[in-house]
Formats: C-alpha cells, sequence, structure tokens
C-alpha cells in the first residue's frame, strides 16, 4: 500500500494527521515532517529521507505539503521518482481522509492525480452551494 | 539603481520570498545570483514554476549578476538579487553590484557558526566580511519578511 508522508511549514504537518486520525481513527504507514524556520536544507533532507524509508512497504510514497514554492515543498521535490515517490502540495484535510480509506485499492500513478482532484473539488464556498439547492428561489 | 532588494538566504526562492517580498515590494525582476543553482536544471525549473509568470527570473552564475542586469536592461524595473550566504554575496559584490543595503534572511546554522537571532548564524569568515560591507558604507539589515522590524546584523554579535 502506498505510504503517506506529509511535510509542511510549522507543526502544519504533524496536525494535519492528529486531525485526521481523529476523524478516521490510526493511519498506518504515515508520518509528519515538521519544518521550522531555523531548520537547515540539509536537516530537513535527511529527516524526510528517513520519513520515506519509514513508510515505503515497496509501493511508493505520495509526499503532501502545504505549498508550491516553499522550502519543505522544494525538498520534497528533490526525492520526486517516477512510480515511486509523487509530490502533492496545497494539501487539506477532506485529501487526508480520502487517502487513508482509498489507498489500499490504488496505486501511486492512480493515487496521486485522484487525490488531487479529490482536494480541489472539495474546497467549497458556502453561499454557492446554499444557492445551487433545488427548488431555491433567488432573492 | 534598481536593486530594491538585495537578500543573502540559504533558502534562495521560497515561500517568504514569493509571497512576502515580491508582492510587498513589487518586484518586476528576480536575479538569483548562484553558481550552484545555475548548474542545477532541474532547482532551476522548480524555481521557475514558483514564480508567477510576470516576473522575469534569472538564474545566473554569482559573478554574473550585473552582466545580467546589463543584458536584459534590468535598469529601471524593480529587481531582487538573491545570494545563498555571505561569501557568496561577498563575491557578487566584487564583480561589480553596487548597493546600499544587504538583507540578511535565513542564514542556517552548521559547525562553526554561531547563532545570533533565530534565523541568522554567522561564523568569523562572515563576520569578517560583513564589516568589511559596512566599512563599504553597505547597512546590513536582518529581516524575514518586509513587515518584521528591521535590525543592525552587526549589534547583535
Amino acid at each position: 500500500m502506498v505510504g503517506i508522508v506529509i511535510i509542511a511549514h510549522g507543526k502544519y504537518a504533524e496536525e494535519l494527521i492528529q486531525t485526521a486520525q481523529f476523524i478516521v481513527g490510526k493511519i498506518e504507514q504515515c508520518v509528519s515532517v515538521n519544518v521550522f524556520a531555523n531548520d537547515g536544507p540539509e536537516q530537513i533532507r535527511k529527516e524526510l529521507q528517513r520519513a520515506l524509508k519509514d513508510v515505503d512497504d515497496g509501493d511508493g510514497v505520495l509526499v503532501l505539503t502545504d505549498m508550491f514554492g516553499g522550502t519543505p515543498s522544494n525538498i520534497a521535490l528533490s526525492f520526486l521518482m517516477e512510480g515511486k515517490v509523487e509530490v502533492l502540495t496545497g494539501s487539506n484535510i477532506p485529501m487526508i481522509l480520502k487517502l487513508a480509506t482509498s489507498r489500499k485499492e490504488m496505486p501511486l500513478k492512480e493515487l496521486a492525480p485522484f487525490i488531487k482532484q479529490y482536494g480541489q473539488r472539495n474546497i467549497s464556498l458556502a453561499s454557492e452551494i446554499l444557492n445551487q439547492r433545488p427548488g431555491k428561489e433567488k432573492k | 539603481m534598481s536593486i530594491v532588494l538585495f537578500r543573502v538566504d540559504n533558502r534562495l526562492i521560497h515561500g517568504q520570498v514569493i509571497a512576502s517580498w515580491v508582492p510587498q515590494l513589487e518586484i518586476e525582476a528576480i536575479v538569483v545570483a548562484d553558481d550552484e543553482m545555475a548548474r542545477d536544471d532541474f532547482a532551476a525549473d522548480m524555481a521557475r514554476l514558483a514564480v508567477s509568470e510576470e516576473i522575469d527570473l534569472y538564474i545566473v552564475p554569482t559573478t554574473e549578476v550585473t552582466n545580467t542586469i546589463e543584458k536584459y536592461r534590468l535598469y529601471g524595473k524593480r529587481v531582487l538579487v538573491l545570494l545563498r550566504d555571505i561569501p557568496e554575496a561577498s563575491r557578487a559584490l566584487a564583480a561589480g553590484l553596487r548597493i546600499s543595503t544587504i538583507n540578511l534572511g535565513n542564514l542556517h546554522f552548521s559547525e562553526g557558526k554561531r547563532q545570533i537571532s533565530p534565523t541568522i548564524a554567522l561564523d568569523e569568515h562572515d563576520v569578517s566580511l560583513l564589516r568589511r560591507f559596512e566599512e563599504q558604507k553597505i547597512e546590513i539589515e536582518i529581516r524575514s519578511v518586509p513587515t518584521e522590524k528591521s535590525r543592525r546584523a552587526l549589534d547583535l554579535l
């Protein structure tokens, strides 16, 4: 099964996993890497390398980051390897929940774009949803 | 001089630069003066993707910074020059660049360096270069993001 590493600024990664686990229970083969302001790139790289090793059972790893162009993403990108390590930026809770429940069925190559789409589709503006309810009249 | 910001940052192009400095200073062109990044096609590609399309991005060897500014007529544009560390900054300045302030962003701790602020660690060589810059009437400020208060680096030694 595809492994999961979340790497982001501050404690975002750690908190994302904690919150997701609060909702769906323990998520196996899933670790976080926190990146703080005074961490050097070499140190971050080593931590990420260790994290990848910890969660990879041969089926590859999906690395989730907070923001393209940020240091966690930049360092994650250097590990990019087709079929083995993919990097998905702008991660959110819906993505992680979906990931936890759907990765048993899918290989990394399918899983990554699927989760990307899912994360994007699950960003909603409340008033847009309300205005789309059937039978609702526009005021 | 149109160099609006001359910044020394181990992380070169990253969140603080893209999301804070560039928009707040209305940067129109970025010159990364760094031998290592100039050789690394992958890193250069990623940097180009991270920077929005309207901003011209040049990733060149450290001492090519002045030639780059001249060649692409960047005078008259608001330019950000990025350097990886203080020795590289010194090489860029020795190549003929004239600036009034050096901004120190992120200089991470490693063996032999002393942490003088949460984001800045310096060794003896760094300090002697900084003192030399100050003698040349260049201000050395520590400021991670534009809204932070500027501090004179050598005050913190």
